[in-house]
């Protein structure tokens, strides 16, 4: 092989490693981040039935650039709240899959659980049933941003 | 090759303390039967860490000076008082009070606070059992109930149930574990 081939098969390698590499980290992160998934199935013929599943790395991105709007007036109640739940969001990354709250009536149940990297919400009823799962990290996130926008 | 070892070795010595310690979290757990028609059920359960983060919000909430008991507002410093004495004395049954209403019973037991509460008309029996430590931090504060110091005097608290309340119509039981409890819907 010549010294140009194999300056150019270096090259194409490196190329190659580059681009797999990036991938892999790209792959590996958007598993990683999970997704913020919503799903509302009402019963009944005129019943809504919606479903979104959004990458978490999307929503973490988005929280890290958009600006937190100047005008936003947060409860003060509320405002003591944010750090209390920037913390809970960060050692529920530490637990193990829990179910903080189950509630059964009649037909009806309620359940807030940590499950994986999730938080889930989880209503059923005989008319709805939703669900909410939200990525500890993006909770974590919004919380920490929140909570800079009221220190500041 | 040694060095690398012995950080490998320390830096598993570091992680494995790390989740010892988030391990050791200590969990109120709360669980509510309803004998009603539905038979609601109601079970939530919170690292009591976890709690203390929430206290802001309930101290907008707790009044100043004066707690409310069975509807009454009663004064702080006379509980403390009451509490000051109880303390020190030996342990032992100290207040029984027995109408046609309720059966009231203090005692003071092994290092427990022991409230029994038989009340005749609502068929309610309420059992509260509080470490004395506990009991120490909740009237440590000044005008008010010191919630901080009763969420951290709490996680330094043994297991086994701290209230139960029996009714007709529901049964309540409020206990502190060192671990989670899985679902009762996800029990086999």
């Amino acid at each position: 092989m010549r010294r140009g081939e194999r300056l150019a098969l270096a090259i194409v390698v490196g190329l190659a490693v580059l681009v797999g590499g990036t991938a892999g980290a790209a792959a590996y992160s958007w598993n990683h981040a999970g997704n913020v998934r919503l799903a509302v199935h009402e019963s009944g013929p005129d019943g809504m039935h919606m479903a979104i599943s959004l990458p978490a790395v999307l929503v973490n991105t988005a929280i890290a650039l958009c600006p937190v709007p100047a005008d936003l007036r947060i409860d003060p109640r509320w405002e003591d709240m944010i750090p209390a739940l920037r913390s809970a969001a960060e050692s529920l990354s530490d637990m193990p899959d829990v179910v903080f709250v189950d509630v059964h009536d009649g037909d009806e149940h309620v359940r807030i659980a940590k499950s994986g990297r999730e938080l889930v919400i989880s209503v059923n009823t005989p008319d709805e049933r939703f669900e909410l799962a939200l990525p500890i990290e993006s909770l974590r996130r919004i919380a920490a941003k929140l909570e800079a926008k009221v220190a500041a | 090759m040694r060095t690398i070892f012995a950080a490998v070795a320390v830096a598993g010595a570091l992680a494995s303390g790390v989740r010892a310690e988030t391990s050791s979290d200590r969990w109120i757990h709360v669980r509510v039967d309803d004998n009603d028609e539905g038979h609601a059920r109601v079970d939530i359960q919170v690292p009591i860490g976890m709690v203390s983060g929430l206290l802001p919000m309930l101290e907008h909430e707790v009044g100043s000076g004066e707690i409310n008991i069975n509807g009454k507002d009663v004064d702080l410093v006379r509980i403390r008082n009451a509490w000051t004495a109880l303390r020190q004395a030996k342990d032992g049954q100290y207040v029984t009070v027995r109408d046609d209403d309720a059966d009231v019973r203090i005692a003071k037991n092994g290092g427990l606070l022991l409230i029994h509460v038989d009340d005749k008309e609502d068929g309610d029996r309420v059992r509260i059992k509080l470490p004395l430590p506990v009991v120490d931090a909740a009237l440590s504060g000044g005008e008010t109930l010191d919630l901080d110091a009763l969420i951290r005097a709490l996680e330094k608290a043994p297991s086994g149930d701290i209230v139960t309340v029996d009714n007709n119509e529901s049964h309540v039981r409020i206990w502190i574990d060192s671990a989670p409890a899985p679902a009762r819907q996800d029990l086999p």
